[in-house]
């Protein structure tokens, strides 16, 4: 049976949703032969999640540059950490969860474990020697079947792939410790300065909900409604390029290939109009509601459900039915 | 500061392409450079413009490529080298690449390599990183903004503003680097008539390369269409449906009995 070797990435001291996806899936394939591979300062605070979702065995980086505050940026150190473990570890494939961290550090680790790279797939299967896998490539308007042989085959996962479901494991978690030390004074990259990203303070990649606003949303009222609506279903808000031009949300909440790709439960696409470049960041997620004025807005061939009408005039009407609704059902 | 853009030609994604016996068919469509890549080279020469320094640009592809390398000479770039692979050799693919272009820049001087974080026909992104390890320089990907060090001591380190999952991380770094650019740095300038006309006379010098073998790569067995979406549900008011999906979501206002 082919070894797995799933990167668990931490963020704030919570093991990332999409990390629990690959986990989740790795499992499926795998079974007992599933390993995780944390970096952290502190790593012991995640043994009791990773039990949770059926993992044996982790191997474990314990170093202070992985520290939520640290001052060095993480590229580095995680990719030099990840192939100290790999080295240990000796997988046949090892799983990132996708995101601007694996981007950051994948090919990267392709080089130094010569190693081929299958980035951002949507599906993936190991057979002996090798992965199979489904990615969307030309701004996902196309789906490549690809195939990479080696060991280890290197994979980066697209959240909303898979779901992440809990499983007892059958046997206590047994920690690899693997020595490794990062030399911060080596470092030839530092942290001068650190923002903090998306508006309403929930992460579009965690979220169940997004609520993104497009061009339709042309004003401060408008914001508020967005804003509003996405506070009452605790999802994040999220924004495609026109919406940010116009200047009404930050950058850090651009959803689209040039953005964040985020695949949540329920999506809802306000006076979005759909551009493809849109639709590639958004596109896996479960349900998609899109409001839009214009009934042939091409964002209508990408919803499960349309409302052809003006936000303006929706949105309020929402809030007040989905109050009453939550009411009546408590 | 001399900057090194590398840039790729790919086909047009917004013309129209199909898929045909698990091939994308680009006969249709027109070649442009990399949008991606596109930022990076803005990126570049607006710092140079600003700061002073030059840029120059380096492509690997046919001579039909030389395309993206006039373009991006036209929006400002000194020089261009196209990296050709000898006759007879396959194109260059996966780390192969990479490998090819870490062999030619091993051979120029610079202070700082720019790539865009992917490119439009792969959706892949590895190149940059795998360029850094390549090269053993410090690398930061997804950049959106480049700026000198405040520090003006010393002319070696770059500001570097990546956008990362959940914040925005300002970076001091220091060169010789690779940096990989988003396209929400900057909107590439439209050269015009006259930097068109400008271009043609800069060099373009043409080096021939081995392709790099034996070197890890994905093999794509085929192309398909996306899975489609069945039509959405058009929803009139009271727009039950969409409510019903939302509706489990809602959370209680603080302050409400819990239910």
């Amino acid at each position: 049976m082919a070894r797995l070797l799933v990167f668990v990435e931490i963020r704030k001291r919570h093991i990332t949703r999409p990390s629990l996806e690959a986990l989740s899936r790795c499992r499926e394939i795998g079974g007992k032969s599933v390993a995780a591979a944390i970096a952290s300062d502190a790593p012991a605070a995640s043994f009791e999640a990773l039990a949770r979702y059926g993992i044996e065995e982790a191997f474990v980086a314990t170093d202070p540059v992985f520290a939520p505050d640290s001052s060095i940026p993480q590229g580095a150190p995680l990719a030099a950490a990840l192939v100290r473990i790999a080295e240990q570890a000796a997988p046949d494939v090892v799983v990132l969860p996708s995101g601007e961290t694996a981007r950051e550090i994948l090919g990267a680790l392709a080089v130094r474990m010569a190693a081929p790279a299958l980035p951002d797939v949507s599906r993936f299967d190991v057979f002996e020697g090798g992965v199979e896998a489904a990615r969307p490539v030309f701004t996902a308007g196309f789906m490549a079947r690809v195939r990479a042989e080696g060991a280890p085959v290197l994979v980066s996962l697209r959240g909303g792939s898979y779901a992440a479901s809990e499983h007892p494991a059958a046997s206590p978690l047994r920690i690899r410790d693997v020595p490794f030390a990062f030399d911060e004074k080596q470092s030839r990259t530092t942290l001068h300065k650190v923002s903090a990203g998306t508006s309403g303070g929930v992460d579009l990649a965690e979220a169940a909900v997004v609520v993104a606003a497009g061009r339709g949303v042309r004003d401060e009222q408008g914001k508020r409604l967005i804003e509003e609506l996405a506070a009452l279903l605790g999802a994040a808000v999220g924004a495609s390029r026109g919406a940010i031009e116009a200047g009404l949300f930050p950058a850090a909440s651009l959803i689209g290939q040039t953005g964040k790709t985020v695949s949540p439960d329920v999506y809802v696409a306000v006076g979005i109009s759909g551009a493809l470049q849109h639709v590639a960041g958004m596109a896996d997620s479960r349900t998609i509601i899109a409001v839009n004025k214009d009934p042939d807005a091409p964002v209508f061939r990408h919803a499960t459900y349309g409302i052809a009408g003006d936000l303006y005039e929706i949105l309020p009407a929402w809030i007040k039915a989905l109050k009453k609704k939550a009411a009546a059902s408590k | 500061m001399k900057f090194i853009v590398c840039i790729k030609q790919v086909p047009d994604v917004t013309s129209l392409l199909r898929v045909e016996n698990g091939r994308i068919d680009t006969s249709a469509g027109r070649m442009a450079l990399n949008a991606f890549d596109a930022s990076a080279a803005e990126g570049a020469i607006a710092f140079a413009e600003r700061c002073g320094g030059e840029v120059h640009v380096v492509l690997a592809g046919p001579p039909e490529a030389e395309g993206a390398l006039r373009k991006a000479l036209a929006m400002g770039a000194a020089a261009g080298v196209r990296l050709q692979v000898r006759e007879g050799d396959a194109p260059p693919v996966g780390q192969a690449c990479a490998q090819m272009l870490a062999d030619h820049l091993r051979t120029e001087t610079f202070d700082a390599i720019l790539c865009g974080k992917q490119a439009q026909d792969t959706d892949a992104g590895v190149t940059p990183a795998m360029l850094a390890a390549l090269l053993g320089l410090p690398f930061v990907g997804n950049a959106i903004a480049l700026e000198p060090d405040p520090d003006g001591r010393s002319d070696n380190h770059l500001l570097v503003t990546r956008q990362a999952d959940a914040r925005q991380e300002i970076t001091r770094i220091q060169t010789p680097c690779v940096v990989s650019c988003s396209n929400n740095m900057c909107d590439p300038r439209i050269p015009n008539i006259r930097s068109v006309m400008a271009a043609r006379k800069k060099p373009i010098r043409t080096k021939i390369m081995e392709t790099p073998v034996g070197l890890p790569a994905l093999a794509v067995q085929r192309y398909e269409p996306m899975p489609g979406r069945p039509p959405a549900r058009m929803v009139d008011e009271p727009w039950d449906e969409a409510l019903d999906v939302l509706a489990p979501y809602v959370k209680i206002p603080s302050g409400s009995p819990a239910p």
